[in-house]
C-alpha cells in the first residue's frame, strides 16, 4: 500500500467520523474544522501564513474555543516533507 | 472497514514505548515494515502531541501540486467521445462516465484513460452498467498510475456498480469518493 493511499483514507477517517459531540455552542465538527480551516488553507496562501504564524488569532475568529493553556501549532506538509502526528504516550 | 495500517502504527505507539521511539527515530523504516511505499525523496518528520499542545498539519498548497495534476498534455476539458452506448467526456481532474461500460465500449475508455498521465478522477455518477471488461481496464490504468506514485479515484460509484467491484474482491484496490464529501475532497490529500 502506498504512503497516500493510506495517509489519505486516514484523514477520511478522521474528517468524516471523528465529529466532536455537538453539545455546546462552540463545539465544532471535525467536518466543518476542515471545511472551514484545511480546505481553506489549502487555497488560500494569505490564511495559510496565518496559520502557521498566529494560529490562536485564526481560531478564535473562525469560534474555536480551546481550553486554558492548550497551544496549537499548524505545520505543513510540502511535496519533500510530509508530517506524521502521533498522540501523547498513554504508558502500557 | 479494513484496517488502515498507519491508524494501527499510531494507535500501538501510544503505548509501546520503544516502539515509539523507534517511530520517531526512524520514520520510513516503520512505515516500510507496515507494507506503506515512502517515496524516496519524502523526508518523514514525526510530531508529536501531548497534553498541553497539539499539531495540525496542513496538506501540501495548490501551489505546490502542480506537478501531480496540471499536465501539458491532459486533453482538454469538454473533449468528448461517445461510443457503444457510453459517452466519455474529459474534465479538469479527469472524466466523467456516462452509460455502460462493457466490451463494446471497452476499448474506447482504454485509448482514453492511456492518455491520462497523473492522478485521475472518473466520475461514475452517471454509469449504469459495468462489466467484468471495464474492471480490467481500471484495474490496469490503476496500476499504471501507481507505478508514478499517482492515484486513481472513483467518484461517486452507486451500490450495484460497487457491488461488480466488492464480488471481484476488488474494492480494496481503488480509491472511492463520494459527493458527501464535497468537491474540495481532494484538497485534504498530501501530495506525496
Amino acid at each position: 500500500m502506498k504512503l497516500t493511499s493510506t495517509l489519505n483514507s486516514f484523514l477520511n477517517l478522521f474528517y468524516n467520523y471523528a465529529d466532536l459531540p455537538a453539545n455546546s455552542e462552540q463545539s465544532i465538527t471535525a467536518k466543518r474544522f476542515y471545511e472551514s480551516v484545511i480546505a481553506r488553507a489549502v487555497q488560500s496562501p494569505e490564511f495559510r501564513q496565518r496559520l502557521l504564524h498566529e494560529p490562536e488569532a485564526v481560531m478564535a475568529e473562525i469560534g474555536i474555543q480551546l481550553p486554558e493553556g492548550i497551544k496549537v501549532t499548524f505545520v505543513e506538509n510540502t511535496a519533500q516533507v510530509v508530517h506524521i502526528v502521533i498522540p501523547p504516550y498513554i504508558g502500557e | 472497514m479494513e484496517k488502515n495500517p498507519l491508524q494501527e502504527i499510531l494507535i500501538r505507539a501510544c503505548s509501546d514505548k520503544p516502539f515509539r521511539e523507534k517511530f520517531i527515530k526512524d520514520p520510513k523504516g516503520i512505515l516500510q515494515s507496515a507494507s506503506i511505499q515512502v517515496p524516496e525523496n519524502i523526508t518523514i518528520r514525526i510530531l508529536e502531541n501531548s497534553d498541553d499542545q497539539i499539531y495540525i498539519v496542513l496538506p501540501t498548497s495548490l501551489e505546490e501540486q502542480p506537478a501531480e495534476w496540471a499536465y501539458e498534455d491532459w486533453p482538454t476539458p469538454g473533449e468528448t467521445f461517445e461510443t457503444a452506448g457510453l459517452t466519455i467526456k474529459w474534465t479538469e481532474r479527469g472524466l466523467s462516465l456516462l452509460g455502460r461500460i462493457g466490451s463494446e465500449s471497452a476499448a474506447e475508455l482504454r485509448r482514453q484513460l492511456d492518455r491520462a498521465s497523473g492522478s485521475l478522477l472518473i466520475d461514475f455518477s452517471q454509469v449504469t452498467f459495468m462489466s467484468s471488461a471495464g474492471l480490467g481496464i481500471l484495474l490496469s490504468t490503476q496500476k499504471r498510475l501507481a507505478a508514478n506514485q499517482n492515484e486513481l479515484y472513483l467518484y461517486n460509484v452507486s451500490a450495484p456498480i460497487k457491488n461488480i467491484f466488492s464480488l471481484s474482491g476488488l474494492d480494496s484496490v481503488f480509491q472511492f469518493v463520494t459527493s458527501e464529501s464535497d468537491n474540495t475532497w481532494w484538497m485534504a490529500y498530501p501530495n506525496v
